[in-house]
Parts: C-alpha cells; sequence; structure tokens
C-alpha cells in the first residue's frame, strides 16, 4: 500500500518538476527569442540605413551627371521613392508607408525611410523593405533549448530518485511494522476470544457475564480491525470474482455481529432479494462488515436498523447520531478524493470507499443530524450474475 | 460601321498632327533659344524638381514664373540671372501647350529603373 503511495508521490512530483522545467524553458526561449529578433531587426535596420543613403548618393549621383538611366538595385530590398506630396515616384510597395515612423514592422516585414535633405530628381522619401526570417532563431533556439531541457529532466530524474530513497526506506520499515504487527495480532485476538467464551460458560454468577460480554466485544471489534488491517495490507493469492449470493454474505456479517446488536439492544429489520453480484467475496464482506459496523456504532442503544437488497441496491439505515452535511462533504473530500491517508480518520469507510472504486459502485448518504442516516451502494448492471 | 471607322481613323490622323505640331512648336519656342546660350532645359528642369520636390509643385512653381517673372520667384542663381536675364513672360494657353511637353520630355520616372541584380 504504502509503496504504490510513494510511486503515486513520486509521479507526482516528477510530473511537477517536468511541467515547472518546461514553462522555465518556454519563459526562457520565450525572452531568448524576443532579444535574438530584436538583435536581427537592429543589424538590418543598420544595413538599410547604408542601403538608404547609397541610394539617395545613385540620385544626387544621376541629377549631377545628368544620367539618362538610373538602375537601381533590387535583388535584397524592395525599394519605393515618393516627392514630397507623398505621391509614388516609383514604387514597388502596396501599402502606404508609415510617415510618421522611421523604422516599422508589418506583417514580419521590415520597413525603413529615409528623408532626403535635397529632392534629387524630385524623390524626398525612400522607402526599403525585406521579409525578416525567424525561422533560423526559432531552429538555433530549439537546437540549444530541446537537448538543455532534456538533460535537466535527466538530472532531475536521477536526484529525485535519490530524494525519495529515504522516505521510500522508511515507508517500507512501516509498512514491514505494519504487516508484522496484523499479523501477530490474530493469536492474542483469538485467545481473547475463545477465552471469553470458556468464561461465559464458566460463570454462574449473572452480574459476571456483563464483564465477560464487554471483553467478548472488545475482541469482537478487534477482530474487524484485523480483518481490516489483513485486507488492506495483505494482497490476497488470487482475486478471481465468482457470482455470490449478497444476502448470504449480509446474514453472515449479523451473526458475526450479533453480540454489539444485542449489547446496544438495536432491532434489526432486513428486507433481502436472493441477488447474486459476481464479485470477489472478501471485498464485499469487508464493504457490509464496516457499513454494519458504523450502523452499530453510531446507533442510540434500544435504536433500529434496516436492511434493503434489491437487484439494483443495498441501502443500511440507521437511527443514530447521524451526520451533518459538513460531515458528509469531509467523507467525500477525505475518501472519495484520495486524501484518505491521513491519520486519525479510521480505515472503515477507506475500505468502503476501495471497494466502490474498485467495482464502479455508487455510493450515496442521506444523513439528517440526531436522526440517523442511510447509505446506499448501487452497482452497475454487469455486476449482475 | 464605316462611318465609325472614318471618324476614327480622321481622330487619329488629327491628334498625330496636332502632337507633331505642339513638338514642333515646342521645339522653336523653346528649346531653339535654351540650346545656345541660356541655361539648358534639363538643367532648371532638375533644379525646379530639386528646389519643390514633386513634379505638380514644380509645374505649378514654374507657370507662375513663367506668367509673372521676377528675380525672387526664379529658382536661378544670382549670378545667372545677372548674365540673362529675367524670362520674359509668357501666356497661359502657350504655357498650357509647353508645359506638359516639357515635363513629358525629362520625366524622371522614366529614367529610374529598378532591376534585381
Amino acid at each position: 500500500m504504502h509503496e504504490s503511495l510513494l510511486k503515486t508521490a513520486l509521479l507526482q512530483f516528477r510530473f511537477l518538476y517536468l511541467s515547472s522545467l518546461f514553462v522555465l524553458f518556454m519563459v526562457l526561449a520565450f525572452f531568448a527569442y524576443t532579444i535574438e529578433k530584436e538583435r536581427l531587426i537592429a543589424d538590418e535596420t543598420g544595413k538599410m540605413t547604408l542601403r538608404l543613403s547609397q541610394l539617395e548618393d545613385q540620385l544626387k549621383n544621376s541629377q549631377m551627371y545628368y544620367s539618362e538611366e538610373i538602375i537601381i538595385n533590387t535583388k535584397e530590398y524592395k525599394i519605393s521613392m515618393y516627392d514630397i506630396d507623398h505621391a509614388p515616384v516609383i514604387a514597388q510597395h502596396s501599402r502606404v508607408p508609415h510617415w510618421d515612423k522611421i523604422t516599422w514592422m508589418d506583417d514580419s516585414t521590415l520597413y525603413a525611410r529615409h528623408n532626403l535633405s535635397l529632392y534629387f530628381l524630385g524623390v524626398a522619401s525612400i522607402v526599403v523593405s525585406k521579409k525578416i526570417q525567424t525561422f533560423p532563431i526559432i531552429t538555433r533556439l530549439a537546437a540549444l533549448f530541446i537537448p538543455l531541457f532534456f538533460a535537466m529532466a535527466f538530472v532531475g530524474f536521477i536526484l529525485s530518485k535519490i530524494a525519495f530513497k529515504p522516505a521510500r526506506n522508511a515507508f517500507v520499515s512501516i509498512d514491514t511494522f505494519i504487516k508484522h504487527a496484523t499479523h501477530d495480532l490474530n493469536t492474542p485476538i483469538a485467545a481473547i476470544l475463545s477465552n471469553a467464551r470458556i468464561l461465559e460458560e464458566k460463570i454462574t454468577e449473572p452480574s459476571l457475564h456483563r464483564f465477560v460480554r464487554r471483553i467478548t466485544i472488545g475482541a469482537k471489534t478487534l477482530t474487524g480491525l484485523y480483518e481490516d488491517l489483513v485486507y488492506l495490507n495483505f494482497e490476497p493469492h488470487s482475486r478471481i470474482p465468482k457470482p455470490e449470493l449478497i444476502k448470504e454474505l449480509i446474514q453472515e456479517q449479523l451473526i458475526l455481529l450479533e453480540t454489539l446488536i444485542d449489547y446496544k439492544k438495536l432491532s434489526v429489520t432486513t428486507n433481502l432479494s436472493e441477488t447474486k453480484l459476481t464479485i470477489f467475496t472478501d471485498d464485499f464482506r469487508r464493504l457490509l462488515n464496516n457499513l454494519l459496523s458504523n450502523a452499530i456504532k453510531y446507533n442510540t442503544p434500544q435504536g433500529s436498523i434496516t436492511l434493503i437488497l434489491t437487484s439494483e441496491f443495498f441501502s443500511i439505515k440507521d437511527s443514530g447520531i447521524g451526520l451533518s452535511k459538513v460531515e458528509i462533504q469531509k467523507i467525500h473530500e477525505r475518501y472519495w478524493r484520495g486524501e484518505s491517508f491521513e491519520t486519525g480518520l479510521g480505515i472503515g469507510m477507506e475500505i468502503v470507499v476501495r471497494v466502490c472504486k474498485t467495482y464502479n459502485l455508487t455510493f450515496d448518504i442521506h444523513s439528517t443530524k440526531n436522526q440517523g442516516s442511510e447509505f446506499i451502494i448501487r452497482w452497475p448492471k454487469s455486476l449482475i450474475a | 460601321m464605316a462611318k465609325i471607322s472614318y471618324r476614327l481613323t480622321l481622330g487619329i490622323f488629327l491628334l498625330c498632327n496636332i502632337t507633331a505640331l505642339c513638338d514642333e512648336n515646342f521645339d522653336r519656342d523653346c528649346v531653339t533659344c535654351h540650346s545656345t546660350n541660356i541655361p539648358d532645359l534639363e538643367t532648371i528642369y532638375f533644379r525646379y524638381l530639386q528646389t519643390h520636390g514633386s513634379i505638380k509643385r514644380s509645374q505649378k512653381a514654374m507657370r507662375h514664373y513663367l506668367q509673372h517673372p521676377t528675380i525672387q520667384g526664379s529658382t536661378l542663381r544670382p549670378q545667372v540671372l545677372k548674365n540673362f536675364g529675367l524670362h520674359p513672360p509668357l501666356s497661359p494657353v502657350l504655357l498650357d501647350q509647353m508645359l506638359p511637353l516639357y515635363f513629358e520630355k525629362y520625366d524622371v520616372k522614366k529614367r529610374i529603373k529598378l532591376k534585381s541584380i
């Protein structure tokens, strides 16, 4: 049990570590990408400024020497020239430039504009543009960050294994102790029960019978606890489900808990159908035992217990102390949501929920404080034998 | 159909003749004089463009100067003006004919060629 808990904790830790690492790397990669892109834009802006100066010189020279033809190379940049009224002299750009900006980005294209101090050939401003290729940046960053991520993930994997080793050892020790203790409980409980039975037969004084019965009840409670511990800590040799008459299992539990029922002077009403479910007997035995034990334990003296078994559900109703809405909510939170391994909460409900989860049973609680509770277990049709 | 063809041919013929006539007038009225002793037309064209920054503005400024020539309105340097004097005033009708021809003749848009080398 503890081994699986530890594995879950380790898996959760690794998942959290990897998620945090991934988020951290994504943030770092984003910042690196932004910085690299800014650098690329700055480089390109410098080159564009140089090209704009060259174009101005070309216009100036062609005007000075009355060139018949001016050839402007557009291999690297798209070029447009505008007069003072922003009308195009020559234009390769379909979009109107941002006249209030010197450089700007539009659809991953970088634009740079230069205003001429003298309007050579009637050109007042020149605009050059180039598409900025960010894919090489992404490739470069991926080549850096992906191996780094895997390296860090591997280091985390190793470190978590080292870090969890003491905890694992402690868990194994506790687990071993519980198993040994559980195993050793059997003999003294059996001794107490058999001796109590002998005492009950031998004692003639009626007033002493009360004390012997108390010993028997205590020992039987311990037996229930012992069986719960065995159920939780020791895997059964084989788990082959077989059709079981649930009615028989309920009656068996009523006989087992008879002493406790008699002691509290409880009246038990049953309405049990001949329902057969394909189950592993021990699972349902523990489920019924715990539900019945609770109905007895939390009942009022001379109270009542009603057991109903149909082909669809099993209901156990008591006239006990009942549960408030908050307490019902707590049962769901602690047991149903898997936070059930806190100490001091009892293992009865833990077993009930575990069996329900194993067989896809639904578990409903209807309860009113100081009036009693009703626990209803419903099963899927596939379980009916 | 024949009538339309005749009118179209006549129209094209007249247009060509008028254009030829205008070109002839431009050569006679402008080029003859500007090619000899006063600043040539190309220099003036570029000077106007450089000063005014667009063909539209240059045309407007040139029209104004040629209608009402003054020293302040001229784009030429004072020394050049001193040597050649102010341009004689021209009629709006003549300017309407000559200015478009002049600006067409030295059009910068025809000179600038974009090539991917």
